[in-house]
This record gives C-alpha cells, structure tokens and sequence, in this order.
C-alpha cells in the first residue's frame, strides 16, 4: 500500500500532512482508503486521529480581540453613564435578549430571562467554561447604573444581603469570563424583575 | 480555509531581516496560542504542565528556523489550523515521552488486556448466532483452551482484513476505542448515526458469515 500524496510505502505512520488533509475531508477517495486502512489496524494513529477531530471541534475561535472593541465600548459606557449623576440612558436602551454582541459561549441559567424573582432568593446561575476562567459579574437598574459588582472562580453568585433592589423593578445582569490567556466570553445580558 | 496559508506565516517564512521575521513571529503566536494552549491542556495536568507544553511546542516550531512550519504545503489539502493541531498533538506526545519515557507493554498490562476485551466484546457481538457464547476471558484458562482462543481470534482477524477499510475501521473504533457511535457517526461522514448503527449490524452479519465459512462455530472444549 503506498501514499497517495508521494508514493511512499504506507506502512509508516501518515505524515501530518496527510492526516491534517484527511480531517479536512480533501482527499480524493482512493487516498481517504488508504488513510483508513492505515488508521483501522493501527492504534496509535487511530488515536491520533481520534483526538484531533475532537480537539478541532471543541476550539477555541481565533482572538480576534478587535472583533470585540465595540462591545467592549458599549458595555464600558452603559456602566460609566450609569454612574455619572446625569439623565440615565432608557432602560430599553440594554438588550435584554441575552444576545449581546459577544453572547456566543456563556450560557446564563439562573434567573430565567423576565423571571419575576424573591429577593430573598436572588442567586446567579450560568453555565461553566473550560478551563479556569475568573468569572465577572454585572448587576444593572433599568438606568443603566451598575447595582453590584462580583467577581468568583465559580459558577454561582448570590446578592449579598447588603445590596438592596427596589421590588417591581427591572435589572439587568451579564458575565463575563476571563481566562488566563486574556480571551472573554459572555452570557449577553439578561433581564428579571425584583419580586416582593 | 484551505488554498493558500495565513498570510502572516507567508511573512514569517519569506522575512528578509530578523525584525520583520520577530515580529511576523509575534502575530502568529498572538493568532494561534489559544489553539496551542487549547492542544497543550488536553494531555492533563495543572496549568504550569498546560504552559510547558505549550512553550515546548512554540520552542519546537521554531527550531531549525521553522522547519516544521515550512512543511505546511499549501496545496489546498488542509487549514493551517486544522495541520496546526496535528502538530502541535504530535509535539506535546514527543514532550512527554521526553519527560517520562514511552509506555512500554509489561507482561500481563493494561494494554494487552484492553486490546483482548476489545476482541473478546467484538467476539461477544459477533457470536450471538454462532454459539460462541462459551468463550472463556483467557485469564485461568488450561492450555488447550488458551490455544482455541488464539486461533478464534486468528480467524477474526483474518475477516477483518476481508472487509473494507472503512468497515475495518467503523469495527475498531466501536470496539477497540469504545467511541460512541454518534462521533463515529461523525466522523466517518454517515448521514445520521441510525445509518452507522446500520452499517455496524451488517458488518457484523458479514464478519459471523467469514467466521462460520472458515469453520469457527462454538469454542467449547
């Protein structure tokens, strides 16, 4: 059995090449055989093969870190207009459709969107990611004016006691995961209404 | 996407001065080190082991003034990105051979054991209808037996080599490597995995046949 690429004998172990090319499904049949037949009766190369495709599926997306200067801009200035004494941007100006410009990756689970919560049970779910991210947390009124502030290596915040929420209100709420190599997701924000 | 490589690898590999290759080095790693470090922490271990692993790969695509990263031929076969993590797994298994030795089989390891559970499950599945059902695990079993069992797997062997690669492979990935189905769906490009699951039932209808034909019927004493 010889490589389709250089005619070499296939007995050896495909170069990286060959297999980048055979997970990029651009071989031509008669080569994707002889990749398959090398990788079903050898072991090592199947595991090769094996852990690759599910190290290309699970990537992380380039860093294209100037991709997320606009939101990046926006989320700053929500917080800083929220803080200035001045007129408060409308609370309609915060999407609350959990789909914020860098939503994709973090998923909020607790509260539900437009969930009318206790205050006595305001916890904060979401949804873990890989590696070891600190995790960020952004508590906003309908004003736009950050409310709380937390931060935790886990995936759970509950409001402290001292933070006090007006009952019938809307807030809003995102996080953000920050990871050792400087990459971020986010959950986008969300939105639930402060039950008496 | 395949067709031509990254621009900046284009750079990094024709720079005519040290600066402009530092700094076409420089945005390549800054492009890529999330996908390295993403390879890196999928053999395990806290994040400093993540991290030698990592700076042990960036040290081996330089060496040789990029010798390795010269080898990407951009014929239109793959992504970089894609070459790049079948690199960089090859580079973090030769690290850990370096650190801690290559895995040698012992008599009586866990490797040779996996692989004869792998045959015995196959045997398992393939000997509903031919009364294989008797087969013993190897382990305590007398001489005779011992030797009835080599030359059942023998003649497995010899059916699988009868079958298409692709057979041949859905086979050991299911029952060598113990991947789901789904993935190996996945993989190997079936529409759905209910057609794997198909495929899979046939092959081995095929394997009983080969197996019946060339006199394997029970392994009874």
């Amino acid at each position: 059995m010889t490589n389709p690429l250089n005619g070499e004998s296939m007995a050896a172990h495909p170069a990286a090449e060959l297999i980048a090319a055979y997970l990029s499904g651009t071989l031509s049949p008669p080569e994707v055989a002889a990749v398959e037949g090398h990788v079903a009766g050898c072991r090592a190369c199947r595991q090769e093969v094996t852990s690759a495709r599910r190290l290309i599926r699970s990537r992380p997306r380039p860093n294209r870190w100037w991709l997320a200067l606009p939101a990046a801009a926006a989320a700053a200035v929500i917080i800083m207009v929220g803080r200035a004494s001045g007129p408060r941007a409308a609370p309609d100006a915060i999407r609350a459709d959990g789909g914020g410009p860098a939503a994709a990756g973090l998923t909020a689970l607790a509260p539900a969107d437009r969930q009318a919560v206790p205050l006595r049970r305001l916890v904060f779910v979401w949804a873990s990611h890989a590696g070891r991210p600190v995790y960020h947390l952004t508590l906003m009124d309908g004003a736009g004016r950050a409310v709380w502030l937390g931060e935790t290596p886990d995936t759970t915040l509950a409001l402290p006691a001292g933070v006090s929420l007006d009952a019938g209100q809307a807030y809003y709420w995102y996080v953000d995961a920050l990871d050792v190599d400087g990459g971020s997701l986010t959950t986008g924000t969300h939105r639930f209404t402060a039950a008496p | 996407m395949p067709g031509s490589p990254p621009s900046v690898l284009a750079r990094l590999l024709e720079a005519s001065d040290s600066a402009a290759r530092e700094s076409a080095w420089a945005e390549l790693v800054g492009l890529y080190s999330r996908l390295l470090l993403h390879v890196g922490r999928s053999f395990g271990g806290d994040h400093d082991a993540a991290m030698d692993r990592y700076a042990w790969v960036l040290e081996q695509l330089r060496a040789d003034d990029f010798r390795r990263l010269r080898t990407y031929v951009a014929d239109g076969r793959s992504e970089f990105s894609t070459w790049l993590v079948v690199v960089a797994q090859r580079l973090c298994l030769d690290h850990r051979r370096t650190r801690y030795g290559r895995l040698r089989a012992a008599d009586g390891d866990g490797a040779h054991e996996d692989e004869w559970a792998a045959r015995r499950r196959l045997v398992d599945l393939i000997a509903a209808d031919v009364d294989l059902s008797s087969i013993g695990d190897g382990h305590g079993a007398g001489p005779e037996d011992r030797v009835r069992l080599a030359d059942l797997y023998h003649a497995l062997e010899s059916a699988l080599a009868l079958l298409d690669s692709r057979d041949r492979l859905l086979v050991k990935l299911r029952f060598e490597d113990g991947i789901p189905m789904p993935e190996i769906a996945r993989n190997l490009e079936f529409p759905s995995r209910f057609h794997a699951y198909r495929r899979l039932t046939q092959v081995l209808a095929d394997l009983r046949g080969a197996l019946e034909r060339s006199g394997v019927r029970d392994t009874a004493p």
